[in-house]
């Protein structure tokens, strides 16, 4: 009897040890880019590809859920084998609310070799170091754990000056594939047409074109998918950057550092505005999610609605023949350039090397791969977004139409407004649609400044008294 | 209650019961129903019944929800932490109870501290991460794992129950320690094993908290996680969402269903005991 | 409270004697305990310890990152620097969020278990099989579930409020400051309530049926029977509920989590320490995210929680003891 005890604890000892040599082989795989993976032992995520005995190792790319986008990618995956015989294309989505936090903690782990980022927005310079907390990604740069693609051969493809805009500390961390507009709305071509309506150069006219299509009576003015809130808050950031375009760094420091208070008649112009547009919210519009938004619109029985450039691609789809147009948000006073309203742009899809990706040479040949002008010219087309690279021809008629609010962009406000360490809520959402009446907050426009402002105050007294 | 209950209040209680089972059928009814909606029909007429079931919504969850990856994760989850949970309880447990190893009482009152301790989240986060174990199944299945203070408590008071005699047998016959620990005590304690076993299966089955730190590949997910991640996808299609939530929740339904009082057993005495 | 069968066996009468025998090689048995208590200690007990030591540093989730002592700058930043309107809001969200869940869950799981073990009643086993279901689905099920019934605009609940009580422009429930707070505490007490419930009906099964005949041949009213019988026997269960759900729902954050993500003026101190240490809404009173997932930082934010917990509980045990006196 005494052999099957015996016979249990070689039993357990051999299972001990196949556990462990099956973690440290992923482990080891991981950290030895170069090595060939040890026997018996695969990586944890290559489930898809039949190709391990080719000994091609996987370039994993991490990206947020976006259909084109995943699609596309998991698309190109064969002819990137084609192309590279040594690499496999895996890639990873992870829901757009989870993408900081999965960033995060991969990056780090370093198992995972192509990361998706947007703009690198706030960063945390000489003049706030003690004020603002450090977004992730200046960290991620300052621990040296992206690459540096400055140098990159394959950037000569690209309009780096567009590039550069999302560059730190003059070195490009990221390659963005495309730019996305968020700095106004769409409007629907046939009512605009029916009363007589021109796309406004002011804000006075675009309260005019607000009232006019309410006087009619048949159409909602203004909706947006406001149930998902984010939709409706980033019009805030389009009117900042509609009236202080390239101003927008400065208005942001001031506010941060007192020199402005929000109840200043500049910062209020903001708010009054934000309360003029909910004024003209189409009823029940807590109730729209930001997912039926645009087919909503493409019914045709809303005159204005208020969404990304990236969406034509759900309004075509939910009406073919609907004939719609966008304008930028328009500034209290017309620019002065003569220009119309220019939009404001966001660097979407971004993609980065973490420095201990157990791939880095398979990442860069993928960085390489999409940036050649044919798989970058089908890459930009799937996804829709305005494309960094010069001359690309695209199909879409709606992006080429938008040339003309293009002419001088600016980045996005949300990339310069910064709340101080420690801030309180109204502060930390200080241009932020739902503390006012129309939607269900409890302030009108002069009483959410004024919280902001207390708010704001508060923190950078703490901060005082912390220092 | 006394059995001479006035009628009126006999009415009341049917209302208030009749009252809570619509509270707790409803939602599950409406998922049910939902489920096996068409899109349109659910766009058009989200709360009427359906009159055409569409069962290939199942399908379609399944596949777009990657399910099939998912699903031999969470069977693997559950089975390896459920018997190792289990079987490293039994294995503490019966000594404990029978006095066999010095510090008994030690042993007892270190495993109560437990129940009392704060959850040590961020520190078994780093020592996942320092130990190289971050996003691998091992290093999930040995967070998963646990000696449950509960369990240690309600092994002990089982086997008390069992005769020492039989101890004193199996010596005789030269029955090993291990041997008899397996084929003997853990099957005279059946109730006590199939409670908590089924206990720490739905645990570990819905866990959601530790796959959403723990492992960040997809080819590492748990259904939970899966379905969880899923309904980000398809924020608004609910009659896909429904058909996935109910893939995952019918495994525990069924469990429930043949192990009701197995699992209510459970959930009394180690309520009572903690 | 000694629900469990305590039949007393045979094998009890051997165990009086003061040096068990050992029947089993030492070793043998120690070694099978191993690998419990090794794990029980390493992924129970130490972490749990380190906690408290992770508080007072500046440690990141991030590896590699090199850490430090930093004394009480994590609890300064605590109770100092964030906004003190925000931080009160944020405790007393907390301390609601308790008080309600154990309040409302117990009250109903009392009343239903009380009528689930009355004898007339018909379906019992049935009543009781459904409250307890939820208890099994665990929190993402039960959180995806909320989001259904909630959803916009084809929610019943949503359609409910729009066509029945002709709300003119319906709060979004689940993404509203005001609103989505109730809706997960509603969430949080659904779930648990048959977890309450079952604690109480095994109570009421211990009381000696004739306790009730008699006092009803003394003409004892239905109310009196309950509150001089019934009450009294089964008031530690009523404890064990009470501590259950304090502790439970102080700590818990897994439906917070799974609903809101700790948005909206929903996150409790246990989400905001999970928020804070892994990412995601609601990490500081303010509601605004935590970059860098600042561990150090969540776990002072979970020492708080933790010395909460522990002044909740030692209070309610004391007033349950000083009510079970006074009875």
């Amino acid at each position: 009897m005494r052999k099957f005890t015996k016979f249990i604890s070689v039993l357990c000892l051999l299972a001990m040890l196949l556990t462990l040599a099956g973690c440290s082989g992923t482990t080891g795989g991981a950290a030895a880019p170069s090595g060939s993976t040890p026997a018996g032992s695969t990586p944890a995520n290559d489930a898809p590809d039949g190709d391990a005995s080719d000994g091609a190792q996987d370039v994993n790319v991490l990206t947020w859920s976006n259909e084109a986008t995943v699609l596309f990618l998991k698309g190109i995956a064969e002819d990137f084998h084609a192309a590279h015989p040594e690499y496999n294309l895996v890639v990873t989505e992870v829901p757009s609310a989870e993408i900081d936090s999965v960033i995060q903690t991969r990056i780090i782990a370093g198992d995972v070799d192509v990361v998706s980022f947007q703009t690198f927005s706030r960063p945390q310079e000489d003049w706030n170091a003690d004020s603002t907390d450090k977004p992730a990604w200046q960290d991620y740069i300052d621990q040296g754990l992206l690459t540096d693609l400055t140098d990159q051969e394959f950037l000569k493809n690209y309009n780096v000056d567009t590039l550069m805009g999302n560059a730190y500390k003059g070195k490009l961390y990221s390659l963005t594939i495309g730019t996305v507009g968020y700095g106004g709305m769409f409007y629907n071509k046939s009512i605009f047409k029916e009363l007589n309506l021109e796309v406004p150069n002011t804000w006075d006219e675009l309260m005019d074109i607000c009232e006019t299509v309410q006087k009619d009576g048949r159409y909602s003015v203004v909706s947006v998918g406001a149930g998902d809130q984010w939709p409706l808050n980033i019009f805030a950031n389009a009117i900042i950057s509609a009236n202080y375009g390239d101003g927008t760094k400065e208005f942001g420091q001031k506010l941060l550092t007192g020199e402005i208070s929000h109840t200043d008649p500049e910062v209020m112009l903001v708010y009054n505005c934000m309360e003029q547009i909910a004024g003209y919210l189409e009823e029940g519009v807590l109730g729209i999610s930001y997912s039926d938004a645009p087919g909503r619109f493409a019914l045709g029985n809303m005159a204005m609605y208020i969404d990304g450039t990236w969406s034509w691609a759900d309004i075509d789809k939910a009406g073919p023949d609907f004939e719609y147009g966008y304008f930028a948000c328009p500034p209290v006073e017309a620019r002065s350039d003569g220009l119309v309203p220019q939009d404001a742009i966001k660097y979407d899809l971004s993609f980065a090397v973490p420095t201990n990706a157990p791939n880095s040479p398979g990442a860069l040949a993928f960085l390489d791969y999409v940036s050649q002008k044919d798989v970058y010219t089908e890459f930009i087309n799937a996804i829709g977004f305005t494309p960094t690279q010069n001359d690309i021809q695209m199909e879409n008629a709606f992006l080429n139409s938008m040339a003309n609010i293009l002419q001088k962009p600016t980045v996005n406000s949300e990339m310069f407004i910064y709340g101080p360490k420690g801030v309180g809520e109204y502060g930390a959402n200080q241009f932020t649609f739902f503390y006012l009446k129309p939607l269900g907050g409890e302030f009108d426009a002069q009483g959410f400044a004024q919280m902001v402002e207390e708010d704001f105050d508060a923190a950078r007294k703490a901060l005082g008294s912390m220092n | 209650m006394g059995k001479n209950v006035s009628p009126p209040i006999k009415v009341l209680c049917y209302i208030l019961i009749v009252f809570f089972l619509f509270i707790y059928l409803f939602p599950l009814f409406y998922i049910v129903n939902t489920s096996l909606k068409s899109s349109q029909d659910y766009l058009l007429y989200p709360t009427s019944l359906t009159t055409s079931p569409q069962f290939s919504n199942f399908v379609t969850a399944w596949k777009k929800a990657n399910f099939g990856t998912y699903v031999w994760n969470s069977v693997l989850y559950t089975l390896v932490c459920t018997l190792a949970s289990l079987f490293m309880s039994a294995a503490i447990a019966f000594p404990i109870s029978r006095k066999y190893v010095p510090a008994s009482r030690f042993l007892h009152f270190l495993f109560l501290c437990g129940l009392f301790l704060p959850s040590g989240m961020i520190p078994t986060f780093q020592l996942i991460l320092g130990s190289g174990l971050y996003n691998t199944k091992i290093g999930y299945m040995l967070v998963m794992t646990g000696v449950n203070a509960t369990s240690v408590f309600f092994f002990t008071g089982y086997f008390r129950d069992i005769p020492k005699d039989l101890d004193e047998a199996a010596t005789i016959d030269g029955c090993g320690y291990l041997r008899y620990l397996v084929q003997m005590v853990i099957p005279l304690s059946k109730p006590a094993i199939i409670s908590m076993g089924m206990l720490t299966m739905i645990g570990v089955w819905n866990d959601i908290v530790s796959s959403t730190i723990y492992l960040t590949s997809e080819s590492n997910y748990n259904i939970t996680r899966g379905m969880f991640v899923f309904q980000g996808q398809y924020s608004n299609d609910w009659t896909l969402t429904a058909a996935a939530l109910l893939i995952v929740a019918a495994p525990l339904i069924l469990v429930y269903l043949f192990g009701q009082k197995y699992i209510i057993d459970g959930v009394m005495t180690s309520a009572v005991k903690g | 409270m000694n629900i469990q069968k305590t039949a007393a066996s045979p094998g009890r009468m051997l165990n009086q004697k003061k040096h068990p025998l050992r029947l089993f090689p030492l070793w043998i048995v120690l070694l099978c305990m191993l690998p419990g208590v090794l794990h029980y200690c390493i992924f129970r007990l130490y972490p749990s310890m380190m906690t408290a030591y992770y508080s007072f540093t500046d440690i990141s989730g991030v590896p590699g990152t090199t850490w430090k002592f930093i004394g009480l700058a994590n609890y300064k930043e605590f109770f100092i620097l964030q906004n003190p309107r925000d931080l009160k809001a944020a405790l007393l969200r907390t301390a609601a969020y308790a008080f309600f869940v154990t309040i409302i869950q117990n009250s109903i799981a009392l009343l239903l278990s009380v009528i689930v073990n009355s004898a007339f009643l018909k379906g019992r086993n049935f009543a009781r099989g459904v409250y307890f279901m939820p208890v099994i689905l665990g929190a993402a099920v039960v959180a995806t579930i909320w989001k259904a019934i909630f959803s916009t605009p084809t929610g019943p609940i949503y359609l409910f409020m729009q066509n029945v009580l002709h709300i003119a422009n319906p709060p979004a429930i689940l993404s509203s400051r005001v609103y989505a707070f109730p809706a997960v505490i509603a969430a949080q007490i659904w779930q648990n309530m048959g977890y309450s419930m079952v604690i109480f009906i095994a109570a009421l099964q211990g009381i000696d049926g004739t306790l009730y005949e008699s006092a009803s041949i003394d003409g004892a009213s239905n109310w009196k029977m309950f509150s001089k019988i019934t009450l009294p026997l089964i008031w530690s269960a009523i404890s064990i509920n009470t501590l259950l759900a304090i502790i439970g729902s102080l700590q818990s954050y897994e439906l917070i989590m799974t609903i809101t993500r700790g948005n909206f003026n929903t996150s409790t101190l246990g989400m905001m320490a999970f928020a804070t240490a892994f990412g995601g809404g609601g990490g500081t009173a303010s509601g605004a995210v935590v970059n860098g997932l600042r561990q150090g930082y969540a776990a002072a934010e979970s020492m708080v929680l933790f010395a909460g917990v522990l002044v909740v509980t030692i209070i309610s045990q004391i007033l349950m003891k000083r009510a079970e006196v006074e009875r």
